[in-house]
């Protein structure tokens, strides 16, 4: 081995070793964090919150409570959380007598202005003619619940425990059934 | 020469004397390297996505927590995946071979950007990804003609 090849070997090791020091920092950091990395599990109360809802109203965490929930964090500019509200407008009509109430919370981001969020979340709301409760969040509640990509859906239960989590889109079919589980017989 | 130091030498190689090494490669030599450096890639840059992923995947336990994790993964292999397929239009196909070692610039760049902003200093997204790509576009453009040809190197 000459003098060239052997620097060349030793700069090849600096490169692995600099690899290795990245992920294994990651990797720590990974195991450290590792309870708070995912989203909020099943089996959680409901972190505190308070949203302003379009309808110039207040939506708390105290408001889940005697009720099965939907909450679902979402923006205008997400094709699958348009889709999936299309299907919870439809879930909520089901469940019309009261037994389960439904949250939409948007979470526009973007750096818009309170101002333009409400302008852009009510220009959506009329176009798609759409009635659930829609809350209004700065990032401060999706924080809290520890949303990542959404749509981001929780099923509450009555008594404001989180029962399941889901991340993408979910199907109507699966979220019946979650709701279906926490209803009392009828 | 030991594989494992072989392989350690074309890596080094490739930033210390780029044409030498690339001529001095036998035939089937280094085949899997572009594995190998994408692998350290995602070790190096996208352990804590990937872990995050794993998190996500199991609190929600399902197909949408699943694709999520593989979106994870898919979007740190994104650009080892594209600094590749230009290194391969750049060597063309008798020397495509060779394209797994143009992605030690995009490794390097990576790993001290990595290291700058663990130490605090701040790097625009995305940077080191176009730098590297980059300077491994160029390593592929300078080495192509020290690169054997399959048909020669067979």
């Amino acid at each position: 081995m000459n003098g060239r090849s052997g620097a060349a070997t030793l700069v090849g090791m600096l490169i692995v070793a600099l690899a290795l020091l990245g992920g294994g920092r990651e990797l720590r950091q990974g195991i450290v964090q590792w309870d708070r990395l995912g989203p909020l599990p099943p089996g959680n109360a409901t972190p505190a919150f308070e949203v302003l809802t379009l309808d110039g109203g207040r939506f708390a965490n105290e408001d889940l409570l005697g009720k099965v929930s939907v909450v679902t964090f979402w923006a205008t500019w997400c094709p699958a959380c348009r889709s999936e509200l299309g299907d919870l407008e439809e879930l909520q009509h089901e469940y019309a007598r009261g037994e389960v109430q439904f949250l939409a919370i948007n979470n526009e981001g973007g750096g818009l202005s309170p101002r333009q969020v409400v302008a852009r979340v009510q220009g959506f709301v009329d176009a798609s003619e759409m009635t659930l409760r829609t809350g209004l969040d700065d990032g401060r509640v999706a924080h809290s619940f520890r949303v990542g990509p959404i749509p981001h859906t929780l099923v509450v239960g009555p008594d404001g425990v989180v029962r399941h989590v889901h991340q993408g889109r979910v199907l109507s079919a699966t979220l019946r059934g979650e709701i279906e589980a926490l209803l009392p017989e009828r | 020469m030991n594989p494992i130091l072989r392989a350690l030498w074309r890596y080094g190689g490739m930033l210390v004397q780029p044409r030498a090494t690339a001529h001095a490669l036998q035939a089937e030599e280094g085949r899997h390297d572009g594995l190998i450096l994408g692998t350290l890639y995602l070790l190096c840059v996208g352990t804590l996505d990937v872990i995050r992923g794993v998190a996500m995947a199991r609190v929600t336990a399902d197909l949408g927590g699943l694709l999520m994790l593989v979106s994870a993964v898919g979007r740190v292999l994104v650009a080892p995946i594209v600094v590749l397929v230009a290194c391969e239009t750049v060597l063309g196909r008798e020397r495509s071979h060779g394209r797994g070692l143009m992605l030690v610039p995009l490794l390097v760049v990576a790993a001290v950007a990595h290291e700058a902003t663990a130490h605090g200093l701040l790097v625009p997204a995305f940077v080191p990804e176009i730098v590297g790509g980059l300077l491994g576009v160029a390593l592929a453009w300078w080495v192509r003609p020290a690169i054997a040809t399959e048909e020669a190197a067979g």
